[in-house]
């Protein structure tokens, strides 16, 4: 069977298409927005420690599934390099910027164990910023997108995996290309998002767009860098179900349950200031980050996945 | 590449309760009720009617590209054959219960064509009793879930579609074979429900489960006469991903805009009194009539299949005579 990735990954973005514009459609036909359900009387009691469970059960049942079939010691090694890696990225977002952009409104919805962080208000490190269940989200939301692919990728869908990825790796001059379609779409992006918080019809004209430019930045340097190596390599049909599982799972947990009993917020100044008023006013960056998690997550498996099966140094692979 | 469709039936199966039990306790977590949104100032004008878009938007692509292939003349066939009797099922079906089961309370929120409805207290038909959104939906939904299904079986998931249907489809000796598990699931099902309903800690007035049982007969009917010649032709690939991106589609139509914005509620009489909460308490019964929808459409559209490619006739392949 002949693989078309160029063909499949516009089928992909076909796909979102047709789901998302009839999705903004609808929503936009929402006039008033929903409100959001006092913390008081404790409405959910351990509800954010709980959902995690939404990202730890398929962890685990692809972990069963990945132990038990043969070694792959390239896979693996992929595997737990990129699901010990991406988090990183969580982590530092969430301890120097964390308290910038969120709120955390309903103590009562975690366990009560906080972490300390940079406050910028203060200009110093604060202790009790951050609840646990922000970094086990950040771990295993990652780690779930991967599992997910992986699984489809090596079991599911494997009629559609690339069949000799280590032919193709030593075949690449070296995997860092850059990828200027990726720069100009970021750099569009974080320009509209700032004219949007400027001039846009909305009550949060002062500050500057930080979480969208970090997730923004966060999504095209991985896509800037790998995308013309990978796109190849990428399993298309093992994403696109992978997105939306993920898109499902993010919808139900933060536009149905986190949100609306507050386990987490935003910080609106630090906003484009487009809102969703059907889900509480959740900020258009969500449903983006949404998106953005499964596609950094497996462009960036996929490179190394092309690097550990070309056996070459990291330095000759990514720079030639 | 061998297919394996008693295996991959068994994996959907898992990446359904991989999904849906921490989704359960998840749920749980929330004690209280999200409100449903005042209708007054008027919160979503036209909103049922502009929210179709979201099945029509699918319908519109597969269309297009299942017309232009001239390869796929006998699934053409197919999927007309299968989605008109679905769709008008689903008319007579919102026609003879719509009153029993739903209600309306946001009557801006459509064109405000209102259509005829058969009225349970009065035992008469009734005038301006469902909106004309209802039936489009009973339209649209069938046939978006068809035709994602079609799109995958035969392109997207393509690697894993049966590969000469005629010849496989000559090799049964009839397409309808009573499935016992089905049976057995299904009286059981309408078993628990009534037992729940009537002796469980349900808030609402005791009674018979009639939404419940109505969708579980619409799912085990065909499966009882069906499944078993079926299971060997669906494309599982293509179930699940189609299953996964209806309830992604349906959980913001239904539980984050429908139910909040009172385009349709439920009537709690004939429920089983197990709600969502955190979905300004959606029964349980709108989250199965998802899964039942895409479970009966793909079987009676891979039976409809099998009838047109089969040389024998259609009489012979429903009987064996």
């Amino acid at each position: 069977m002949k693989l078309t990735p160029e063909k499949d990954f516009k089928v992909v973005v076909g796909l979102l298409f047709i789901v998302l514009l009839p999705a903004i459609f609808t929503l936009r036909s929402i006039d008033v927005a929903r409100e959001m359900i006092p913390v008081e009387g404790n409405p959910s009691p351990y509800g954010y420690t709980w959902s995690l469970g939404l990202f730890i059960v398929p962890i685990l049942a692809v972990a069963v599934w990945f132990h038990i079939k043969p070694r792959e010691s390239g896979l693996r090694k992929a595997f737990y390099m990129t699901a010990l890696g991406l988090p990183l990225l969580g982590f530092l977002l969430d301890l120097f910027l964390g308290t910038l952009f969120f709120t955390f409104e309903n103590q009562a919805a975690t366990l009560g164990i906080w972490v300390g962080a940079w406050n910028w208000q203060e200009f110093k490190w604060l202790p009790n910023q951050l609840p646990l269940e922000e970094f086990v989200f950040y771990t295993t939301g990652v780690a779930a997108a991967l599992c997910t692919y992986v699984w489809c990728d090596e079991y599911w869908l494997k009629a559609y995996k690339v069949p000799d990825e280590g032919a193709v790796g030593r075949n690449l001059k070296r995997i860092f290309q850059f990828h200027w379609g990726s720069v100009w779409i970021g750099g569009a992006l974080i320009l509209a998002a700032w004219l949007y918080k400027k001039f846009g019809q909305h009550p949060h004209h002062e500050g500057f767009p930080g979480y969208f430019t970090f997730m923004v930045v966060a999504a095209v340097v991985p896509s800037m860098l790998l995308f013309p190596s990978v796109k190849a390599v990428v399993n298309w049909r093992a994403m696109s179900f992978t997105g939306f599982i993920l898109l499902l799972i993010s919808l139900l947990w933060e536009a149905t349950l986190g949100v609306p009993y507050q386990w987490w917020g935003y910080r609106y100044d630090q906003m484009i200031g487009l809102t969703i008023d059907a889900w509480m006013r959740l900020p258009v960056e969500e449903p983006n980050l949404w998106l953005s998690v499964t596609y950094v997550t497996v462009i960036v498996y996929e490179a190394i996945k092309l690097w550990l099966d070309s056996k070459r140094s990291f330095r000759s692979a990514f720079f030639g | 590449m061998q297919l394996t469709p008693q295996r991959d039936f068994k994996v959907v199966l898992g990446l359904i309760a991989v999904v849906a039990v921490p989704a359960v306790v998840a749920l749980l977590s929330a004690r209280v009720a999200q409100k449903p949104v005042l209708l007054t100032p008027q919160p979503s004008f036209l909103g049922y009617t502009r929210s179709l878009s979201l099945f029509i938007s699918p319908i519109l692509a597969v269309l297009v590209w299942l017309h232009i292939h001239r390869d796929f003349r006998f699934q053409r066939r197919a999927f007309y054959w299968t989605v008109i009797p679905l769709a008008l099922t689903g008319f007579l079906l919102d026609f003879v219960f719509g009153t029993l089961f739903f209600q309306y309370p946001n009557r801006e929120a459509t064109l405000g064509c209102w259509l005829p409805g058969w009225d349970w207290n009065t035992l008469r038909i009734e005038p301006d009793r469902l909106p004309l959104e209802e039936f489009v939906f009973y339209a649209t939904g069938f046939m978006a879930v068809l035709l994602i299904y079609l799109w995958c079986d035969e392109y997207w998931f393509g690697a894993y579609n049966v590969p000469d249907y005629r010849v496989e489809a000559n090799k049964l000796d009839r397409v309808i074979h009573l499935h016992w598990p089905s049976l057995w699931i299904g009286v059981a099902l309408i078993a628990a429900g009534w037992l729940y309903k009537n002796f469980g800690p349900v808030s609402d007035q005791r009674g018979f489960p009639g939404y419940f049982t109505f969708l579980v007969v619409a799912a085990i009917v065909p499966s009882i006469l069906l499944y078993d010649a079926a299971k060997r032709f669906i494309n599982w690939r293509a179930v699940s991903f189609t299953f996964f991106m209806i309830l992604l589609v349906s959980l913001l139509w239904e539980a984050t805009l429908a139910v909040p914005y009172g385009w349709w509620g439920y009537e709690p009489g004939p429920m089983l009194g197990i709600y969502v909460y955190a979905w300004t308490k959606l029964p349980l019964e709108a989250v199965i009539l998802w899964m039942a929808v895409t479970f009966t459409t793909v079987i009676v559209y891979e039976v409809v299949k099998i009838l047109c490619a089969s040389d024998r006739g259609i009489r012979r392949m429903l009987t064996g005579k």
